[in-house]
């Protein structure tokens, strides 16, 4: 933590008020919950003062209990509303972090926020708390005082009913107050005279939840993942390099990565790494951000890499050990704006709100899950396998396209340019006419016939050195339009996305029209001779296409045998670098879903991403 | 406009201006700044491209991102027939034995630090997108074959391409497709957004109908139809030209269910509400 000391105890003498100790800090903020942390372990005050609302403090005490679970309060917003609000218990939160430090040192604790009204929405403009790590917190906090918030009789108000809490403190006892920074300056304006007791509300009733695990990352001010490093860390509060928020959103980016490979099977590239780094900084200084936040993490992710990855990034950052879905408080999924709550509809909104909050990125599509771990691998039928058929035609269409894209670049071999003699033939070459402007001679394009059309084709995703693809198979067309093919895969059944539904990843395949012809190719003895997979595809092309030409898409060109074993068929072979292809199509194409019957059709779109 | 790169005279192109303003999601326009962005002069902006449905609004979403930065604007088609040289120069017989060197307009704000938005890029082939591969890495510069001339972008220079996502396009290989990043996806707007823009482009609208129309199309997104705000726009507008020749009296929702018919066929009326 360069620049920053380990305990701020120094750094903050100029907020000394008599027995009271000013602390402010950001809201939700995880760089503050520790800067509180370590400033109550080294003053250990007698009392911990914080900015919640008094008559929350019995749900506070037991939300206390629960962490590190997250707790959520619910209440309506007066009597019967239907708009509610609710506030997240949760572990990096500087507020909780004061309640529970003080709980720990047994400070008493005080909660200042008067019952009558609820906090005044001021605008939430900070700069990043990750600016701690660089400069001092008081640094901080007076830069932040150079630009006050405008104040209004709400705001007036609000500061005066917390400052004649604060007036009838016993002045024996060092007391640290622990409040938002943006309420600092009013609050320290109404201690300046004394405070008439503010006004109470009488129809206060509100209501402890548990959030459902999936619904933390849309609820919490700091993502989940982050928080669970800040678990760890405030225990021991040792190297804090532990939460630096850069080094956890490159675990977390690591981690997204890992799954993301073992989902589709698609590495991460260098160039997409680095990408996403500079488009995240990007976006989180439009925002007048240091780090960016997790919406913009997810949004680069899919911006660089695809939904999946996005997906990756979004779930591994929701993920946070302790949360458990049954618990003996009622559990209530928080993503949507509104929630049922006891058959009764309210409209949420948070308590604090925070402008820079944002929801999942939109178009961002959840997976369907299991109510159980192996419910899906419970009803695997294992008598029968089918494909999905809107993927046959994908794949399909693909192998016309390779077709066609075969033919483009034969005719372009056989193009030959020469100078107009006594026939324009294919039309005239301007660019190599301008070229030649000089000699004053007109060149023409001449096309030659391409002899033999395009049979088979192979297409090579992974050579497999490593002998990932273990599942290999024959499967012929259902109808004449559909071809034969032989491939190799991941095992689908050892990924079940749905009931009866695998999902696997092409390491290659062939496919070659007409169809119902093609015996195993995995176990036909003619092909023993291939050294590898794609060798064993090739020379089954060779041997089913009923066209002279075979196309060949894979990273590297066959070995040079296979051209005179192509010659020696009348067969020629023509090698398309994988690289010369769209790899979003190639990763569309790559998936395959494998059924275990005719019947999982009808349920398969359901399931499948 | 005639500039002179290494002893060629070029002559420039014109800026376009249009009328057109962004209504709503925010969010994809920050997207795009933030892709342009550059924090230090080593630095280098991204080549956005924004992919999404014909009629979602990547062009107008383009143009009015690009005019919040207050640079000359050039758009430039791209069909199946842009070939290299109409991406950079182009030679034009001017007189006998006379060549006069046409600059693009991507050639044009390369060199005036503006910015072109590719319009329909995903319909220009390979060879096309080949002969831009050195612009759109850190070399930053175009060569032109015609002209002999290597031009070098303007640290303003702004790249931006729009691609359908539908099936009439080329592949992108991948060393190109690697270059256009990142890619924002545009999607379908919300309900207060498709209003919002909706009321900007038909402000002559009665409310009641915008309302009508707005809830049609969001039927048609909730089923995965392709339907428009664009759609949207033309049945709107439609509709209102048929009020002013039919009965006052008469319903709008029979002119706008008229209308649908005739836009987008007699399928979609599925989604619009019964009068």
């Amino acid at each position: 933590m360069p620049g920053a000391p380990e305990s701020p105890a120094g750094e903050l003498s100029s907020l000394q008020r008599g027995h009271l100790r000013y602390f402010p800090v950001v809201p939700g903020r995880l760089e503050f919950a520790a800067a509180v942390r370590r400033e109550l372990l080294a003053n250990r005050p007698g009392v911990v003062a914080v900015e919640l609302p008094a008559w929350l403090q019995p749900f506070y005490m037991e939300a206390l209990d629960r962490l590190p679970q997250f707790s959520v309060v619910v209440y309506p917003e007066g009597g019967e509303s239907e708009r509610g609000v609710y506030v997240v218990v949760e572990p990096a939160d500087p507020f909780v972090e004061a309640l529970r430090t003080a709980q720990e040192i047994g400070a008493e604790l005080l909660f200042l926020e008067p019952n009558a009204i609820d906090r005044p929405h001021l605008p939430d403009l900070y700069p990043d708390s990750h600016s701690l790590r660089s400069i001092l917190l008081d640094q901080y906090i007076e830069a932040y005082r150079l630009f006050p918030q405008a104040r209004n009789d709400e705001i007036n108000d609000h500061a005066a009913g917390m400052a004649w809490r604060l007036q009838g403190t016993d002045s024996t006892k060092p007391t640290t107050v622990v409040l938002s920074l943006n309420l600092f300056d009013a609050v320290l304006d109404a201690m300046e005279k004394p405070q008439d007791p503010p006004r109470d509300r009488k129809d206060l009733t509100a209501e402890l939840v548990n959030p459902h695990p999936d619904c933390l990352a849309e609820i919490s001010q700091e993502y989940p993942f982050l928080q669970e490093r800040y678990e760890h860390y405030r225990a021991l509060m040792g190297d804090d390099a532990r939460v630096d928020r850069r080094r956890v959103q490159y675990e977390l980016l690591k981690e997204a990565e890992r799954n993301y490979l073992a989902q589709t099977g698609d590495a991460i590239a260098h160039w997409q790494r680095r990408m996403m780094a500079r488009y995240t900084r990007n976006l989180a200084m439009l925002e007048n951000q240091l780090v960016a936040g997790l919406f913009d993490l997810t949004v680069a992710a899919r911006a660089v890499v695809d939904d999946n990855y996005a997906w990756e990034v979004w779930h591994a950052a929701n993920s946070y050990a302790w949360q458990d879905e049954h618990t003996p408080l009622e559990t209530l999924n928080l993503s949507a704006e509104e929630v049922y709550l006891h058959s009764r509809r309210m409209r949420l909104r948070r308590r604090l709100p925070r402008k820079k909050q944002r929801l999942m990125p939109r178009g961002l599509k959840e997976r369907p899950k299991e109510k159980h771990p192996g419910e899906w691998a419970e009803q695997l039928d294992g008598n029968s396998i089918c494909s999905y058929p809107p993927e046959d035609l994908v794949i399909e269409d693909y192998g016309k396209f390779l077709r066609e894209r075969a033919k483009t670049i034969l005719r372009e071999e056989r193009v030959r340019v020469e100078p107009f003699t006594t026939s324009v033939h294919d039309g005239i070459d301007i660019r190599e006419t301008i070229r030649n402007w000089h000699e004053g001679k007109i060149y023409v394009r001449k096309f030659e016939r391409l002899s033999g059309d395009v049979g088979a084709v192979v297409v090579i995703f992974d050579e497999d050195p490593l002998d990932r693809y273990t599942y290999m198979t024959t499967w012929l067309g259902e109808h004449q339009n559909e071809s034969d093919m032989a491939y190799y895969a991941t095992q689908p059944f050892d990924h079940l996305v749905g009931p009866g539904i695998g999902r696997a990843e092409y390491g290659g395949f062939l496919m070659v029209l007409p169809p119902r012809r093609m015996f195993d190719v995995w176990n036909d003895p003619d092909y023993d001779f291939a050294e590898s997979k794609p060798e064993r595809l090739l020379m089954a092309a060779l041997d089913y296409s009923v066209e002279r030409h075979v196309v060949y898409v894979a990273a590297k060109p066959p070995r040079s045998i296979f051209r005179s074993i192509a010659a020696h068929l009348n067969r020629q072979i023509i090698y398309i670098p994988i690289g010369q292809l769209s790899p979003t199509k190639l990763k569309k194409l790559r998936v395959v879903h494998v059924l275990d019957s005719h019947e999982r059709r009808k349920v398969a779109k359901d399931f499948l991403w | 406009m005639i500039v002179e790169i290494d002893g060629v005279p070029l002559h420039l192109a014109h800026p376009d201006a249009l009328s057109v303003k962004w209504v709503g999601q925010e969010e994809v326009m920050r997207q795009l700044l933030a892709a342009w962005l550059v924090v230090d002069e080593r630095d280098i902006p991204m080549n956005p491209r924004l992919v999404g449905k014909p009629g979602v609004g990547k062009t107008t979403l383009a143009y009015a991102a690009a005019s919040r930065l207050s640079r000359e604007i050039y758009i430039m088609q791209a069909t199946v027939d842009t070939r290299p040289e109409d991406l950079i120069v182009q030679p034009v017989i001017e007189g006998p034995g006379q060549l006069r060197y046409v600059a693009s307009p991507l050639v044009t704000a390369m060199l005036r630090g503006g910015i072109v938005i590719l319009d329909e890029g995903n319909r220009m082939s390979e060879k096309s997108w080949a002969s831009l591969a050195p612009l759109l890495d850190t070399r930053r510069y175009v060569e032109s074959i015609v002209a002999g001339i290597k031009i070098q972008a303007h640290p303003l220079f702004r790249l931006v391409a729009t691609m359908n996502d539908d099936s009439s396009t080329f592949d992108l290989p991948e060393y190109i497709h690697s270059r256009l990043q990142p890619q924002i996806l545009i999607d379908f707007p919300e309900r207060d957004e498709e209003l919002s823009i909706l009321r900007e482009n038909l402000p002559f609208a009665e409310d009641k109908m915008l309302e009508y129309v707005t809830d049609f199309l969001q039927q048609a997104h909730n089923n995965e139809e392709r339907f428009t705000v664009r759609d949207g726009i033309n049945i709107g507008r439609y509709a209102i030209k048929l009020m002013t020749t039919l009965d006052a009296r008469a319903d709008f929702t029979h002119a706008v269910r008229f209308s649908i018919d005739k836009v987008l066929g007699e399928e979609a009326l599925r989604y619009a509400r019964r009068p």
